[in-house]
């Protein structure tokens, strides 16, 4: 009896140590979890907003068609697929560029992006089947992607170093009709096609 | 240079000075011109410069700003390594950070912040700082900034420099011999006409002449000058003649002054003399020769400052002779005269040579003595000027007597300046007067109260006659032989509303100093009348009235006149009037008192004598007045009949009264035992509070009316 009441009190004993334990477990995890997924959005954030500017930058420094300007009433600026901008693309709504004010459009069907003047493309399946569709197109095309300006995309943004850098493919740019500045062309890290 | 050196050097010299300074000036001046304009100009090409080099760094950093490629940036920046004057270059971002930047080796400094909105180029002592806007199409996106060093500024400085001051030195030396030689255009013909004029200033010789031949200011210089010396030359010719003549002129009019100057010399003497003697006039006495007011003043003036800075005392003695004006009156003026003389004289030999004796005027001297140790010394000498008087003074045959009354007062205890000292000195002689002549009296300051009280009383009794606060009381005489009011003697009163009765014996001394005694004598005259003719009209014609004269009414020329005219104004007969006379009045003046009391006498007006035996008058100058009464004074009255002495008094009075055929009076009769005395002795016409003391018009009437005799009238019988 004597003994039974003693482990009894052990017990309980045991019991309030371990939920102690867990508690500070918890505490334990939410206080590493919660700064880490916060400093990977962080720098996440800082990537896509530099890579906005870019984008905004890229349309001042290439040339388009006089007709493709002409034509429409807008400048848009659009993205193809899954993309991690969020909505830091949206804040260059409204600017101008050419003399025409920035739209910004989220598609993901290449049919609704044919009359884009500038395409960031996002996670997508068909790469080449895209590329090649927007070949002939006075559409400015860009993305994250590997090997994208091999495939025939005309800018492709590289990490170098944790800076963002650009691959340009001239010859891309060429067949569809745009063309880019010098200045542009000195700045990126290498540039592909005949210039 | 000092400007005093300057002055002692040649003209020659000064010359050359001028213009190498002003030229030298004019040239400095156009260098530091000239050096300024380059320096703006120059500081414009390197901020030119640099704007386009700035520009091309701007152009080219655009692209790699606006895509944040710092490695390309730096590239752009690279190629200023080939431009030696660059010192510094940075590639600002729009929050101000430094994207790229550039820094020559062994330049050591901080890149300063810059103000993004500004572009503008700052010049420093050994750099130049440049801000210029980075734009791509339209939109700043950055700033540039260049330092270059100064060193194009300063070489080229450096370079000025030395070209002016070579110049300067070149144009100095070419200024210099030019002026050299050119000052002496003007330099020597000034220099030969110095020459000539020095050597005539040494040999004298004015015959010498400066040979010129320009039309210029000089030219006419030396012409003037020539001509100059011709007219010196003429007069010096014409002088030398006339000096000679002059000569004799002048000692011939030497010998023409020296008699006017004695003949001069003898008026201005003259003149002196009159002034000397007008002075004399102006300060001294005719008669006495002794210093007057005046001197006296200056002299008091004088002594006191001195006994001021010496703590040393002065003292003034103011001396009035008594009784003079009966000398003068009684025996002429000529004999006054003589005894002033005399005593002038007297009481200069009697004071030490310091002190001043001098004459007032009248019978007034005054004794100034500066310098005395203590008051006391005041009173030695006035005892020795009463001491002196004490001889009887021979004058035709005649001995006369003369006393004075001295007063005396003492700086600084009686009075600190001239004008106290005399007025105190005078109120203490009139206290000596007072306390009965011949004595010398110190002034203290009650007198001064008491004089002060006196002008007071005078004040408010020249306002006592224009407010009526004058009253005549009348006091009856009885004949006691008949039980009747005879007469009735005027007394006056002054009631004053602040301080009550005023004595008679108290204002009528205030009266008789001020005046006042004349125009209240004839109001007092014509009251009296009046109210005897009221009584007369009342049917009590018999009733006589009696009038008291003071001296000074005596004295009053015309005085008859008034009295007359007072009798005509109540329509009264002289007889029923009686005027009454002190002793002492009449012998006060003695001449006039015999002229003006007969006048007065043959009016028909009854003449007493008032306060009979009080005086010292002797009985020879009694019998001279034309008296008809005596009234034997209440002093002896008093004490009889216990007084053996006033009853032998009295019955010699009225022995004497007898004897001369006079009529008596007795006043003062206060009680029974001294109306039977002189009941017996046969006196019947008697005064006093026994009956009636001085009482109003009123009651006077009232008595007549009842025949009733006031008082003790039945225990007279």
């Amino acid at each position: 009896m004597k003994l039974s009441g003693h482990n009894t009190f052990m017990r309980k004993l045991i019991a309030g140590i371990q939920a102690v334990r867990q508690a500070m477990a918890v505490l334990l995890v939410l206080l590493l979890t919660v700064p880490v997924s916060g400093m990977a959005d962080e720098a996440q954030q800082t990537e896509y907003r530099i890579k906005t500017a870019f984008l905004y930058n890229f349309s001042r420094f290439v040339v388009w068609p006089e007709a493709t300007l002409q034509d429409r009433s807008e400048f848009s600026l659009c993205t193809l697929g899954e993309t991690l901008f969020g909505e830091q693309l949206d804040t260059l709504t409204g600017k101008i560029v050419h003399n025409k004010v920035i739209v910004v459009k989220h598609f993901y069907r290449l049919e609704d992006a044919l009359d884009c003047h500038l395409v960031f493309i996002g996670e997508h399946d068909e790469l080449a089947e895209t590329l090649w569709t927007l070949r002939k197109q006075p559409v400015l095309t860009v993305s994250n992607a590997t090997g994208f300006a091999e495939k025939g995309g005309i800018i492709q943004f590289k990490l170098i170093k944790n800076k963002i850098r650009f691959l340009i493919n001239t010859d891309a740019a060429k067949t569809a009709g745009l063309t880019i500045s010098s200045k542009l062309l000195s700045l990126a890290i290498s540039v592909t096609g005949t210039r | 240079m000092d400007m005093r050196n300057f002055g002692n050097i040649s003209i020659r010299w000064k010359l050359t000075i001028l213009i190498v300074t002003i030229s030298s000036v004019s040239l400095l001046l156009a260098s530091l011109a000239f050096i300024t304009s380059d320096r703006i100009n120059t500081q414009q090409t390197v901020s030119n410069n640099l704007a386009t080099m700035a520009e091309i760094i701007a152009a080219n950093s655009s692209a790699a700003l606006l895509f944040r490629d710092g490695v390309a940036a730096q590239e752009t920046l690279g190629f200023l390594r080939s431009q030696q004057h660059i010192q510094a270059a940075a590639i600002y971002e729009m929050d101000n950070t430094i994207f790229a930047s550039y820094r020559k080796a062994g330049i050591d400094m901080e890149f300063p912040e810059s103000d993004i909105q500004t572009e503008n180029i700052l010049f420093w002592g050994d750099h130049v700082e440049l801000f210029i806007h980075i734009n791509y199409q339209g939109e700043q996106i950055g700033v540039v900034y260049l330092r270059s060093n100064m060193k194009a500024v300063h070489d080229r400085l450096v370079w000025f420099l030395g070209i002016v001051a070579v110049v300067l030195l070149v144009s100095l030396l070419v200024t210099f011999i030019l002026s050299a030689r050119l000052q002496r255009i003007i330099t020597d013909p000034l220099l030969r006409l110095s020459a000539i004029a020095r050597q005539i200033r040494i040999e004298k010789n004015y015959s010498l002449r400066v040979i010129g031949e320009s039309r210029d200011e000089l030219g006419n210089l030396i012409t003037d000058f020539n001509a100059m010396l011709d007219e010196i030359q003429s007069r010096d010719d014409e002088l030398r003649e006339n000096r000679t003549r002059l000569e004799e002129r002048v000692t011939q009019r030497t010998k023409e002054l020296e008699v006017a100057n004695s003949k001069l010399a003898t008026s201005k003497e003259q003149a002196e003399c009159v002034a000397r003697r007008m002075k004399y006039h102006a300060h001294h006495d005719a008669l006495t020769g002794l210093p007057n007011r005046t001197l006296l003043n200056d002299r008091i003036t004088t002594e006191l400052a001195h006994a001021r800075r010496q703590q040393g005392m002065i003292a003034v003695l103011f001396l009035d002779l008594d009784r003079f004006k009966i000398i003068n009156d009684s025996l002429g003026h000529a004999v006054g005269d003589q005894m002033l003389r005399v005593i002038a004289r007297r009481l200069s030999n009697n004071v030490r040579e310091e002190d001043t004796v001098a004459r007032l005027g009248g019978d007034e001297f005054m004794v100034l003595l500066p310098n005395i140790s203590s008051s006391s010394d005041a009173g030695r000498v006035a005892r020795k000027v009463i001491d002196c008087l004490i001889d009887p003074i021979s004058y035709n045959g005649h001995k006369l007597h003369i006393t004075t009354s001295i007063g005396i007062s003492v700086y600084p205890h009686d009075g600190t300046d001239s004008e106290t000292l005399i007025k105190h000195a005078d109120i203490s002689m009139y206290r000596a007067k007072e306390l009965g002549r011949n004595k010398a009296v110190y002034f203290t300051a009650e007198m001064n109260a008491g004089s002060r009280k006196q002008l007071a009383l005078e004040t408010s009794l020249r306002q006592a006659i224009e407010k009526n606060q004058l009253k005549l009381f009348y006091q009856p005489k009885i004949d006691i032989s008949r039980n009747t009011i005879i007469g009735v003697e005027a007394l006056l009163r002054w009631k004053h509303p602040d301080m009550g009765m005023i004595s008679p014996m108290e204002f009528i001394p205030v009266a008789e100093d001020s005046g006042l005694i004349v125009p209240i004598g004839e109001w007092v005259l014509k009251t009296a009348f009046a109210q005897l003719k009221q009584w007369h009209k009342a049917g009590h014609t018999d009733l006589t009235v009696a009038v008291n004269l003071s001296s000074v009414q005596l004295a009053c020329s015309g005085f008859e006149e008034v009295v007359e005219k007072a009798l005509q104004h109540a329509d009264l007969d002289a007889g029923m009037t009686e005027l009454e006379i002190t002793e002492n009045a009449a012998m006060e003046n003695l001449g006039s008192a015999i002229d003006v009391l007969g006048k007065l006498k043959n009016l028909g007006i009854t003449i007493a004598m008032d306060d009979f035996g009080t005086g010292y008058s002797s009985l020879s100058y009694l019998r001279q007045l034309p008296i008809d009464v005596v009234k034997i004074d209440q002093s002896f009255v008093r004490e009889i009949p216990d007084s053996h002495e006033d009853v032998l008094i009295a019955q010699a009075i009225i022995a004497m009264a007898q004897s001369l055929n006079l009529s008596l009076i007795v006043e003062g009769v206060e009680n029974v035992r001294q109306l039977n005395f002189f009941r017996q002795q046969g006196c019947n016409i008697v005064q006093g509070f026994l009956f009636s003391k001085p009482v109003e018009a009123g009651e006077i009437s009232r008595m007549l009316t009842a025949q009733s005799i006031p008082g003790t009238v039945n225990l007279v019988k």
